[in-house]
């Protein structure tokens, strides 16, 4: 652990480390099972790079909390976004974790005085059981979804994030963080097309 | 060499610690109040990476708001009480913002980063004291997300207090099957010391310019 970290400390002090933090209101899009039935949540992600040739790479996390709908109201067809509609059978509120490596082009293009910056997150996504794993087999797979338990909290989940977004810098100096504003467009095994418009600050290696 | 002897090494690098008061102001339930202990390491001028400690003591009734204390003993109803304990964060912050104000340097960062948060369900409140099914999930370890903005005033080289906003997401678990998402938002004041002065200078107090 420690020669690493040392490492990663040595190259942070030769050749800088990028760092990007946004906020995100992440929901699920149509052809998703989850859509519908997952409020938009609140997302916070953060990524930590390292030069690489003419790009950033590094590691990208991300968390998200939602509010679903009632786990009853899922086997009757009674929540209020998908009405009539049988839910996927999920706990109900739900939190998201993804991580995975990143690669960042964090200067694409300049317009105006604006930067356009992308990137790419191959992840590794869970959803966890938050309830008290005996009364969710007694109680919401037994009683309330009569025995089926679709297993959307035992799985890890794979794929893929892409994200365009614009900044500016907060200052002259040519090595100031920039504030963007951009989209993210995830793709989930199961989980289906997720997207997140995002807000940010990103400090490039310079 | 261990971890220790390298983050405190003269790498080039900044190290500070701080500690002070938080509250919660934004829950109608609970009025909780707390300390805080931060240690932050500076990779390069913009970017840090820090260790944010959160102590809420559990002070029964006392935390209790107005409409709380109405709710349980006169109107027998039982809000869904779940009290922060100690939470555990690691924030990555990015610095925007270096001025100075007179004989004052100021720094501001935003931080997002996972935390840990350990909580107990108030059964009290609840009116489930001794109820198998509620003391399933009276107490619980969540992992949750926090992100904040915090202002520093340096009146010194090393030394500064802190303005802190700070929120905390997390779900609870109630009653053994009740989730609850919780958006806490806490202001907060701490005392700031620089372990090791950055690299890239600071403006002091007897200075001029930019750093």
């Amino acid at each position: 652990m420690t020669p690493i970290v040392g490492l990663l400390l040595g190259t942070a002090q030769a050749g800088g480390v990028g760092a990007a933090i946004q906020l995100g209101t992440s929901r699920f899009a149509g052809p998703s099972e989850l859509a519908g039935f997952l409020d938009p949540g609140v997302s916070t992600e953060l990524a930590l790079t390292l030069p690489v040739g003419g790009v950033e790479v590094g590691v990208n996390g991300a968390l998200a909390h939602h509010n679903g709908c009632y786990y009853d109201s899922q086997a009757y067809g009674g929540c209020p976004n998908a009405p009539g509609q049988p839910g996927p059978l999920i706990q109900g509120d739900v939190r998201l974790w993804s991580v995975g490596p990143t690669v960042v082009a964090p200067e694409v293009a300049r317009i105006g005085p604006a930067i356009l910056s992308t990137s790419g997150t191959v992840q590794v996504v869970g959803m966890p059981l938050l309830m008290d794993e005996d009364y969710y087999e007694e109680e919401v797979v037994e009683e309330s979804w009569g025995g089926q338990d679709p297993g959307w909290h035992d799985d890890l989940y794979y794929g893929a994030k892409a994200q365009v977004d614009l900044g500016l810098p907060v200052a002259l100096e040519s090595t100031a963080p920039i504030v963007f504003l951009g989209t993210s467009v995830a793709w989930t095994t199961r989980l289906g097309l997720s997207y997140a418009p995002v807000l940010g600050i990103r400090q490039p290696i310079r | 060499m261990n971890l220790a002897v390298l983050m405190f090494a003269a790498t080039g690098h900044a190290m500070e610690v701080g500690g002070g008061v938080q509250a919660v102001v934004n829950d109608p339930f609970l009025r909780q109040r707390g300390l805080v202990v931060a240690a932050r390491h500076h990779l390069t001028q913009s970017v840090s990476v820090g260790l944010m400690g959160t102590y809420y003591p559990d002070r029964d009734t006392a935390d209790w708001t107005r409409l709380t204390t109405q709710l349980v003993e006169e109107n027998s109803v039982s809000p869904d009480l779940s009290k922060q304990g100690l939470t555990l964060a690691l924030p990555v912050g990015i610095d925007p913002l270096y001025t100075r104000i007179g004989q004052f340097h100021i720094e501001a960062q935003l931080y997002v980063g996972p935390a840990v948060i350990r909580t107990e369900d108030d059964l009290e409140a609840l009116q489930a004291e001794g109820d198998e099914r509620a003391e399933s999930t009276q107490f619980q370890t969540h992992l949750g997300s926090v992100f904040g903005f915090t202002s520093d005033l340096f009146w010194t080289d090393k030394t500064a207090v802190r303005f802190r906003i700070h929120r905390q997401t997390h779900i609870e678990t109630v009653n053994g099957t009740t989730l609850e998402m919780k958006g806490n938002f806490m202001l907060g004041a701490e005392f700031v010391y620089m372990l090791s002065a950055p690299p890239w200078g600071r403006v002091g107090p007897s200075s001029g310019g930019a750093p």
